[in-house]
Order: C-alpha cells, then structure tokens, then sequence
C-alpha cells in the first residue's frame, strides 16, 4: 500500500525558482526519495552534490536503421515517413534519428518493394541515462536526456517509477520531484497522479500567464494545487493578479519570498538556498508552507524542524 | 538571416533579448515556446490572426473492418485496440504516422483531424510582425506546431530576416526550434545552474553543427564562472546585460527595455554588431 506523499514542483515559465524551492525543502521533510523530473536541464544535483551509486542507459523507444547492403536504393522509405526523418543522400536513404518516431511504417513499405526481409529494423535507442545516488538526506533517482530526443516524457516517467519503487521499500514519508517547466509531456508526466502540485511562480506579466496555462493543466488533471510566489518586488499588480486568480480557483498561495541576490549567491556556493540564508525564507510563512506540506488537510501553521 | 535565440536554463532571458531585438530591426519574430509563449505579451495591441494546427487519427470503417487485428499489431504507439469486444482508437496517442492504413486490407481506415494547437500572427504596427504557436493544454507534442510555425514564418517573412524564440531546455521542443537556423544567441546567468545548462545546450548546438555565441543577462561583475568558461573552452561572448532591478520591473510590466533604457538599447546595438562580426549578416537597426 502506498504510503507516501508525491509533491511535485512545477512551474510552467522556466527560471522561477523551482530547483531553489524543491533544495530548500529537502531538509524539513525526513523520510524523502527526492526525484530531479527536469531531465533536459537537470540542476538539483549541483546543490545537492549526489554520490552516485549505479546509472543506467535508457532506452525510450526504437529507431529506424538501415542495412545498406539490403537497400535496394528505390526510396519509398523517404516517400512514406511523414515524420520527414529519412532523405537520399548520394541514392541511399539516410535516417535522422532525432526525427524518428520508430512508427515502423518505412518497413511495411520496404518489405513490400523488396518482396523479402526488409533492409530497415526497428532497433532499440538510448535516450539516456538513469540515476540513482546518495545525498545527505537519502537517496536521489536523477536522469539526463540525450539533447534533442523525444523521449523525455517516458524518461519522467522512469525517474518517477523508480522513485515510487523505493518510497515503497524503504517505506519513505515523502517523493519530493523537482519538476520542468513547461505544460506539455514533461510536465504532464511529472506531475500526473501526484499528491500535491506546487507551483513557484513570480510576479511578472509572462509568469502569471504562464502560470493560468499550468493551472488549467493541474485542474484537468486533477492534481491538487498550491502556490509559492517567489521574486517578489513587493505588493504590485502582479502579485495582485496571482491572489486573485487562486482565490477564484480556491487555490491557496503559500509564501511569498522576496527577490534577494543572497538565493543566487547561495546556488553558487552549492548550498542550499534555505540553508545558505534562512533570514530570507524565515520571515516569509516558510513555517506555515512546511505545515501545509505535512498535513495539507489542516493547512495550519506547521512547526518547523530542521530535520 | 535566422537567428535563434536559445538558452538551456528558463528565465535567463531569451524573450526579453527576441523582442528588443526584434523592436530595434523590425524583423519577423517567431515565438517557438509553444508550451509557454509569451513574447506578444510585449506588443500588447494589433489586429490578431488565427489558424488551427490539426493532427490526424485514424477511423474505423465498422462495416469494411473484419476485426482481423494487424492495424493494433502493427502500431507502435498502442494507439489501436481490436478485440472481439470492439474496437478503440486511442486519438491522443496517435502519432499520425499512416502504419495502420498501409497494412490494412480491407481499406477500413479514413483520417479525422483534430485541433491540438494555433498559430497566431500579429501586426503590431508596419515594421513589426511577430507570429507564434500555442499547444493546446493537455497536448503532450508540440513538434507539429513547431515545425508548421517555422514553414508558416518563412513565408510570411518575404526576405525579412527572422528572430526566433526557442523554448528552454534540451529537449525535442528546442531542438525542432534551432533546426536549420544560422546562428544561436545562447542567453545564460551567472548562476551554477546557468552555466551548467549552457553546457548541456552546447553540447546539443555542436551536435547540430550550429555556430553560435553567448549572451550573459543580469550579469555581475563579482561572478566570473560564464566568463572563466567560455574563456577556457574559446567560446565567444558576444554580449552582456547587467543584474538591475529596473530592467527587472520592465520586463516583469512587458515593457521593452530598448524603448526606456538607453544602456539597454546601446546593450542591444553592440550585440547586433558583435553578430555582424560573427557572421558577416547584419539585422539593419531601424532609426
């Protein structure tokens, strides 16, 4: 029986401060499996300095390969991909295999023309690698994408898995995933099924847009929802704006960090940002923000102990 | 010229420098980051123009179809189940790739189409059109759009030169964006995390073979970690903003810095020039 809870940190913008959240967190929720969902540009581990235990290739799909000695250079392979993946280059097909969808559908035709074995096989393809390591406050299951693959949705989702899978053995409290940003696969993939969404947003025209795209998301999918406003510049429209828009959704906002030049000094010290300056966090309902993590339902002040 | 302006790390400041650049030249702007577009949000009026982008999914003709089963074998997507009990198309995880239509023997499977995103294009005055995509939420791809954005900007641009948006990170979404441009604006921070995301967005630049320079935004004199490494791996700086609190509240009001800001503009100018040095291409500064 699953007896942990999921909080994935999401955002929608990029560069709002999730991987300085998800860190500063770490320290007050004991019992966590910590998971790095932003394969494509993962940054946890320069805070949290990970000691690798084992990595994994990982393959997310199958590509097209061509056996030239088979081809019999007809090219109804680049006529039927509509994926645009394979063209003649000196009258042999070559194959793109970042546009390559491994659907399959060059075989069917190759096999026809050639009325024998075809000259093209569907064959599996690192998309990239997982893993899985030791920090000061438990284990980190991490991932990188090979640049440009598809797969990274299905990479999220391994990352999670194996998550999951331990949060179980190990009968973990909490899977605390540092999510990516966006609204689409990655995202969707972080963050189905999870306990708790929290979002980290900032008070900028782009962010509040971006943030209505996410909330829709975290609405159809039925995730529940709350929100930390980082960067503050102080109370202004913006921040208006965000208030009003979760009173309307019934979704509460739950700190407001200011914008401080003392977070990004920390992240290149690789300290955690809570701990590198807690005078930023403490003054700001960070206490209450823990308490509703550990007991959302009562969403009252927490206490706070630095575990 | 099409230049791409990209960045491995969120928030560094890819759209603040495509909209000032694209306000100083008057190039066509093409916003890529489809799952988060917001570069209109800085030409903020203009009559908007929209179209649908459409995906196709198979359907199944009941009376043609025997239940034979080979289209559900045959896709590798799982988009497809045929069993005694029925027959379902799964439309979301359907790649369009037409496998199920090739091996069917029974011409059972015609095509729907169905909406999963828009490309929007605005004139924001004479000299400045920008036009981008949007994933409809709830979509998992938006190559489809991306490629279909950047065919669509081509043809509106008319010889202007383009200045395109990608999206953050490294994945298919900016790949499908720098596919086929000129030069890359990589825009980092002076943080860890900008720098170890610029690296993994050079590795995937040098893979593509796409010559590109960096930009530091919100830079700091007291940080030298993008200088020190760009320096050691002979890497090019072609630009810099630095760290200011005003920049940050016009950006974060949608104001474009080159309009009140004079460092700013001159910031832009001598970027442009450092391209021009870079390339030998020049984006004209409108006076």
């Amino acid at each position: 029986m699953k007896r942990y809870r999921e909080i994935v940190v999401i955002s929608g913008k990029g560069g709002t401060g999730k991987t300085s959240i998800t860190a500063s967190l770490l320290p007050f929720l004991p019992h966590t499996v910590v998971a790095d969902c932003d394969v494509d540009a993962p940054d946890l581990h320069i805070l949290l300095q990970p000691l690798l235990s084992c990595a994994h290739d990982f393959s997310g799909g199958k590509k097209a390969v061509i056996d030239v000695d088979l081809c019999l250079e007809c090219g109804i392979c680049v006529d039927v991909c509509r994926f645009d993946a394979l063209r003649m280059v000196a009258d042999i097909p070559e194959i793109s295999t970042a546009d390559c969808e491994g659907c399959g559908t060059c075989i069917i035709a190759c096999e026809r023309i050639r009325k024998a074995e075809p000259a093209i096989s569907l064959e599996p393809a690192i998309t990239g690698t997982l893993y899985e390591s030791q920090i000061t406050y438990g284990t980190m299951i991490h991932a990188q994408l090979v640049p440009g693959e598809e797969a990274s949705g299905k990479l999220i989702a391994a990352v999670r898995n194996r998550a999951q899978k331990l949060a179980e053995e190990t009968g973990a409290s909490y899977i605390l995933i540092d999510g990516p940003p966006g609204i689409a696969c990655n995202a969707i993939s972080a963050s189905s099924g999870a306990d708790l969404a929290l979002i980290v947003t900032e008070p900028t025209i782009s962010a509040y847009h971006d943030l209505l795209r996410l909330l829709d998301i975290t609405r159809s999918f039925s995730i529940p929802t709350a929100i930390v406003i980082n960067k503050s510049r102080g109370d202004d429209e913006h921040e208006r704006k965000i208030h009003s828009s979760a009173e309307k959704a019934g979704i509460p906002v739950l700190m407001t960090v200011p914008l401080d030049q003392r977070i990004p000094a920390s992240i290149n010290r690789r300290q955690i940002p809570y701990l590198g300056c807690p005078e930023v966090f403490d003054p700001v309902q960070w206490s209450s923000l823990l308490g509703y993590l550990r007991h959302p339902e009562h969403n009252s002040e927490g206490e706070q102990d630095a575990g | 010229m099409k230049l791409c302006i990209a960045s491995g790390k969120g928030g560094t400041g890819k759209t603040t420098l495509a909209v000032n650049l694209t306000r100083l030249t008057g190039s066509v702007l093409v916003d890529c980051d489809i799952e988060e577009p917001n570069s209109h949000l800085y030409f903020p009026t203009g009559a908007d123009q929209t179209v649908s982008v459409t995906t196709e999914y198979p359907i199944i003709d009941d009376d043609r179809c025997d239940s034979c089963g080979e289209c559900a074998r045959t896709c590798t997507f799982g988009a497809l189940l045929i069993s005694k009990r029925g027959r379902s198309v799964f439309k979301e995880l359907c790649h369009a790739c037409g496998a199920c239509e090739m091996v069917c023997t029974r011409e059972a499977i015609s095509w729907g189409k169905r909406v999963t995103g828009q490309i929007r294009d605005r004139a924001w005055d004479k000299e400045h059109h920008l036009t981008w995509g949007i994933l409809n939420t709830g979509e998992h791809s938006g190559v489809q759009i991306i490629k279909e954005l950047k065919d669509h900007a081509e043809e509106i641009a008319s010889g202007r030169d383009l200045i395109i948006d990608a999206p953050p990170g490294t994945g298919c979404h900016a790949a499908h964006a720098l596919a086929g441009c000129d030069y890359t604006l990589l825009v980092t921070e002076p943080t860890l995390f900008g720098l170890h995301d610029m690296q993994l967005a050079i590795g995937m630049l040098r893979g593509m073979e796409i010559p590109f320079g960096v930009f530091i935004n919100k830079d700091s004199p007291d940080v030298g970690i993008i200088n020190d490494y760009c320096k050691q791996e002979g890497i090019h700086i072609v630009g810099r903003l630095p760290f200011d609190a005003d920049f940050a509240r016009s950006g974060a009001d949608g104001q474009l810095l080159t309009d009140s800001s004079p460092e700013a503009r001159g910031a832009m100018v001598a970027l442009l020039d450092a391209i021009h040095r870079a390339t030998g291409c020049r984006l004209e500064v409108r006076t």
